[in-house]
């Protein structure tokens, strides 16, 4: 376990803090070989503490790592928001979304593909047009990226699901949304942009995985709030009343049990 | 404490793009090697990596471990290496020598470290840690380097030389990394690999990088260069033999055209054996 580390050295304290702060400030200017540029004040620091190759000064050295760390961020934003990408196509993403989020969200977390979740809240901090719409549909490619890392848990017994209390597999996602953004998403992935406004309507969605495929589907609101009350964990003895109220209780179990969606484990806090 | 071990032959990295055709063909593949990071967080890519480990010996490289950094060890991230480095039953483990992390900021990239004797102390301080915690040979690679610090101390492979004879552990030679960093820098290859300990290598790296004439970047997605390869033999004779793998990362091309690349490692080798 932990043990008691010998001191920082100061000097590379110093100095990481120093690396850290310029190469994670935006790129303003690039050369020809697009390596980023920086202000004469600037270029002097970099001179103090780089050392010049026999082809490049210092400040180009240096400047490939913020070109690199720049890149690399940029590209697996692009990744996780195919659906802000097919709308504002990869310049304007990169200018108006990727670049200004980054700036301000350095990331924090080993695991690459957390970089980009506070961008749904961020959104609603900018006057980016249909800001709100693009916040549900970031939160949606979230989802789909969430979904490939959600683990398969053991399915529940059959002789205890009266008495025991049951969950929902986390690789099931429930959505209460103003229309199917889903379906919304599906075309804007198709076709490219953002599609005429579709009529507002309260919608029950729920995302899983079958099969390693990404699958959705709308559901009967009654349905919803049953899946619902199994995310927190029920047993099936509390769920009779909202089971009294679905129109065919052995068709949604069957439904389920093949889909595997139910376990034992918690898989949120109740 | 350093220890050999087996030659795993010729390997491939273990990419997504990959997985297709792995589980279509099952080629005749002798290891491969994962990015540890693609797999800790479990879900889909976790299954599929249980279903390579049935047939194929699996090493672990690691991208985000930044030994050099001045933040601490992550203690966190470091229990969930070793669950997976006991699930997969990788023979040893690997990451860079480099810094990427501060307090509540991961940079996502190989960062270059000042190359000073206190630096190599307290690197190898830690790189001591991580190995005896891990409880396997834990190896640092050398890095491609794109700047060095105007008050460096001692050479580039210098540095990785003393860090890894003071923390005891094994080497992860890159050999594009070697040429990468010389051209970069304006020094030899063999300068470079001459002064390093090569019986403590347990693996090597080849890959392709992208030369921008003035310098030269570490991209993963060309060809084996030649003068790299030329690099290889050397350094693969003076260890007598290791696990050596090609990393492929970008403009990928099909598997079988990405092992024939891998094999002429083999081709070389045999070369080495009749010379």
């Amino acid at each position: 376990m932990p043990k008691r580390l010998s001191q920082i050295p100061a000097s590379l304290e110093a100095m990481q803090q120093w690396f850290a702060r310029l190469i994670t400030s935006p790129i303003v200017e690039t050369d020809g070989d697009q390596i980023p540029t920086f202000s004469p004040d600037v270029i002097l620091d970099i001179r103090n503490k780089i050392a010049p190759s026999p082809t490049l000064k210092s400040e180009e050295r240096f400047g490939i790592y913020q070109q690199q760390y720049w890149w690399r961020l940029i590209s697996v934003m692009q990744d996780l928001f195919p659906t802000l990408v097919s709308i504002f196509d990869y310049e304007e993403f990169n200018r108006l979304i990727a670049e200004p989020y980054l700036a301000s969200h350095i990331p924090h977390d080993w695991f690459i593909s957390n970089i980009g979740a506070e961008l749904p809240d961020w959104l609603m901090t900018t006057s980016i047009k249909n800001k709100r719409l693009l916040k549900e549909l970031a939160l949606l490619d979230l989802a789909y990226e969430q979904l490939l890392f959600a683990n398969i848990l053991p399915p529940p017994k059959a002789a205890k699901y009266e008495t025991e209390t049951l969950y929902l597999q986390p690789f099931v996602l429930l959505f209460e949304m103003t229309s199917d953004l889903f379906s919304l998403r599906m075309e804007i992935l198709k076709e490219k942009k953002l599609p005429l406004k579709k009529e507002r309507r309260k919608t029950y969605m729920v995302l899983y995985r079958l099969h390693e495929e990404s699958l959705f589907e709308e559901l009967d609101p009654i349905v919803f709030k049953l899946l619902l009350r199994l995310q927190k964990g029920a047993c099936l003895n509390e769920l009779i009343p909202l089971l009294e109220k679905c129109e065919d209780v052995s068709s949604l179990f069957q439904t389920i049990s093949s889909r595997g969606w139910l376990t034992q484990k918690p898989t949120i806090d109740r | 404490m350093f220890k050999k071990v087996p030659n795993l032959g010729i390997g491939i990295g273990l990419r997504p793009i990959h997985f297709r055709e792995i589980f279509a063909t099952w080629p005749s593949i002798d290891w491969f090697e994962i990015i540890s990071e693609n797999f800790m967080g479990g879900g889909m890519p976790l299954r599929n990596l249980e279903k390579i480990l049935e047939r194929y010996p699996v090493v672990m490289h690691g991208v985000t471990l930044a030994i050099g950094s001045a933040a601490p060890l992550d203690w966190d991230y470091l229990k969930k290496l070793k669950a997976l480095a006991v699930k997969t039953k990788t023979p040893w483990l690997s990451d860079h020598l480099s810094w990427g992390r501060l307090p509540g900021m991961r940079f996502h990239d190989l960062l270059p470290l000042p190359r000073k004797k206190e630096v190599v102390n307290y690197v190898a301080e830690r790189a001591r840690i991580v190995q005896d915690y891990l409880e396997i040979p834990f190896a640092l690679e050398n890095l491609s380097s794109y700047a060095n610090f105007a008050d460096d101390e001692m050479s580039e492979s210098q540095f990785y030389r003393e860090i890894v004879e003071k923390a005891d552990i094994s080497m992860m030679l890159d050999v594009n990394n070697i040429y990468v960093s010389c051209r970069n820098e304006g020094y030899d290859p063999k300068e470079y690999y001459s002064n390093l300990p090569l019986n403590r290598v347990i693996q090597i790296h080849l890959a392709g990088h992208t030369d921008h004439g003035r310098y030269i970047v570490d991209t993963h997605d060309h060809p084996v260069a030649d003068a790299v390869w030329e690099i290889y033999k050397e350094v693969y004779r003076q260890t007598e033999g290791v696990s050596t793998l090609l990393e492929w990362d970008d403009q990928f091309i099909s598997f079988e055209k990405t092992w024939e690349e891998a094999l002429k490692a083999k081709q070389f080798q045999k070369d080495m054996i009749y010379a």
